[in-house]
């Protein structure tokens, strides 16, 4: 990095400071929803989250755009650490998942969409673990299909195959609930 | 090791279907045919988890503390400050500094290598001649004594040892010397133990010096053995003159005699003269010499003790004449053999010394430090570096690898775990 004559360099925020503050405010609700989504766990999800904030902070100079977007970088810091997060639980065998917040579904959205969403989180819920991650992934994170081939280790075309195998079995099982 | 996956075009369908998800959420129209595709694509995305404001008031309060560790994550906070010390340090510009500390790094131990290999202080065995090799030839500088240049042969008389006086003697010789009485006390050949064989020794020298300082070496031989009490039997000094342009290369060769005792001192010095080229050491045991002595001083002595009785118990002169002629006889040989023992005591006290100093331009020269002394040196400094570190290598190469296979194995081992974990993970 060049610095400048003027001013000591401490006193500037460096280049990869700006760039993960950037990251940061890009990413924040989508890495905290895709780690809910992976969780199932409100409470867990917030402590990975800001588990994988720190750990991508502290080797945010290890990213190499080479390997893929800064996005798919942290998504991937954030899989690991809510992995983990699933291998302690195992462990400890307190496998506490959240119960569907049926009040989140406001009364005034009226009976039939409580019905479909209802029946879409039947069809979530049906999924292995595997395709809950990539509706994590894609639907609540907002991946495109090359950052979610990085995260998961596969090639982007298997990724969309993955993708479009996922969605096809959700529509069976919501039409088969409708 | 995974497999690389083959790259295979998805069909179109499917690849137009994945489109129509990617515009459904970006807010963007899609097909008609599409459109439950896009409606299943719109309600996965409420789905979506939001974090509580609280979550999200403490996420911000992270970033703007820089994202630190929680107390309790010791090793996360640990692996901070390492991280933190690093990222300072490459702040600074220490990444510019790393080619120099390398070269320095790698400078400091290729020269205590190399040094420590090339025997630089060590006192003799090669390199360049010591300190004390100077010290020597600035004394040497004052001094009137001098060999001439031509080809002569000087002899020093060595100092006498009367046959039937008693021999000089050190307390190493004594130590080493067969008991008078050898005879009496039953000393005999082939009863000898090993503390009392007298072993002689002789050594062979052979240096090389610098044209320049082969005269001052030449002079210093004679000092070392003034200092160590011994003497010189012969010398013999040719060419070499630093005066003379052209003059043949020098060569000097000394036959010296160093009282035992001195022995390894004295050589210890004249190996400092110039750069030892050979050293031989021999030795030979002469306790035969020594017990053959006594045996006949003993024997010859009671003769004529025996003759000196009947030489005074002699009745007529025709008798006393006899005895007197087998007297004179038994004492010329009890002469003999106290001769023959001093020699042999004298051969052990006395370590004969063989030098030979040649002058020779590649030699190191214990004076000025030329650059082509530098050259040689640095050849010598990064050979042996070459080899310090092939050896280093081959030493840390099975660990390093074991290294490499317990990092990969972790690896694999922690993502089967994590893989089953996620497949685990509750629906």
């Amino acid at each position: 990095m060049e610095e400048t004559l003027t001013a000591p360099a401490a006193e500037l925020p460096s280049e990869s400071e700006a760039e993960f503050e950037q990251l940061y405010r890009r990413s924040r609700d989508d890495l905290y929803a895709y780690v809910a989504g992976l969780l199932r766990d409100r409470a867990a999800a917030e402590d990975v989250t800001a588990l994988a904030f720190e750990r991508a902070y502290r080797r945010r100079r290890s990213f190499n755009p080479k390997r893929g977007t800064r996005r798919a970088w942290l998504f991937g810091i954030a899989r690991n650490a809510a992995l983990d997060e699933l291998r302690r639980r195992r462990r400890q065998a307190t496998l506490a998942t959240e119960p569907v917040d049926d009040a989140a579904i406001a009364p005034e959205q009226g009976a039939e969409v409580a019905l479909r969403r209802a029946a879409l989180r039947g069809a979530i819920a049906s999924l292995a673990p595997r395709e809950r991650e990539l509706v994590a992934l894609k639907f609540f994170a907002g991946l495109t299909n090359s950052e979610i081939a990085a995260v998961i280790g596969v090639s982007e075309t298997n990724a969309g195959t993955r993708l479009h195998r996922m969605i096809e079995k959700l529509r069976r099982a919501c039409d088969e609930a409708a | 090791m995974r497999l690389r996956e083959r790259e295979m075009p998805l069909d179109s369908e499917i690849e137009r279907e994945l489109e129509a998800l990617d515009r459904a959420l970006a807010g963007a129209p899609v097909d008609r045919d599409l459109e439950g595709i896009a409606e299943l694509a719109r309600e996965l995305r409420a789905e979506r988890p939001q974090p509580s404001a609280e979550a999200e008031e403490a996420l911000d309060g992270l970033a703007a503390g820089g994202f630190s560790p929680r107390p309790s994550d010791r090793l996360g906070r640990a692996s901070r400050r390492a991280s933190d010390a690093i990222n300072g340090l490459r702040a600074r510009g220490a990444r510019r500094l790393i080619p120099a500390l390398g070269a320095a790094t790698v400078f400091l131990v290729a020269a205590g290598v190399g040094i420590s290999a090339s025997g630089l202080f060590d006192g003799g065995q090669g390199g360049v001649a010591p300190q004390s090799a100077q010290n020597s030839k600035a004394e040497l500088a004052g001094k009137a004594q001098s060999i001439k240049p031509s080809a002569t042969t000087d002899s020093a008389t060595a100092p006498s040892v009367s046959a039937g006086g008693a021999p000089p003697a050190t307390d190493q010789f004594r130590a080493k010397l067969p008991p008078a009485s050898g005879a009496r006390s039953g000393l005999a050949l082939g009863t000898v133990s090993n503390s009392d064989r007298a072993v002689a020794r002789n050594v062979d020298l052979e240096l090389s010096t610098a044209p320049d300082d082969f005269r001052d070496a030449a002079d210093g031989v004679l000092d070392v053995v003034r200092d160590h009490r011994g003497f010189v039997l012969s010398s013999h000094v040719s060419g070499g003159d630093p005066g003379v342009k052209g003059a043949e290369r020098g060569h000097a060769s000394f036959e010296l005699r160093i009282p035992a005792g001195e022995l390894s001192a004295a050589m210890g010095d004249l190996s400092d003269l110039g750069h030892v080229v050979s050293r031989t050491d021999g030795t030979l045991d002469i306790t035969k010499r020594f017990v053959s002595a006594r045996q006949r001083i003993d024997a010859l002595t009671a003769a004529r003790d025996r003759l000196l009785r009947e030489l005074g118990e002699a009745a007529t002169i025709q008798e006393q004449r006899s005895i007197r002629a087998r007297l004179r006889i038994v004492e010329r040989r009890l002469a003999a053999a106290h001769h023959d023992l001093a020699r042999a005591q004298q051969r052990v006290h006395l370590v004969p010394v063989s030098v030979g100093i040649t002058a020779d331009e590649h030699s190191a020269s214990g004076g000025a430090w030329t650059i082509g002394d530098a050259f040689h040196d640095a050849g010598r400094v990064l050979t042996v570096t070459a080899g310090a570190a092939l050896v280093g290598a081959a030493a840390l190469l099975p660990f390093a690898l074991l290294a490499v296979l317990v990092a990969v194995g972790w690896r694999g081992w922690l993502r089967r775990q994590r893989s089953r974990a996620l497949d685990a993970s509750p629906g």
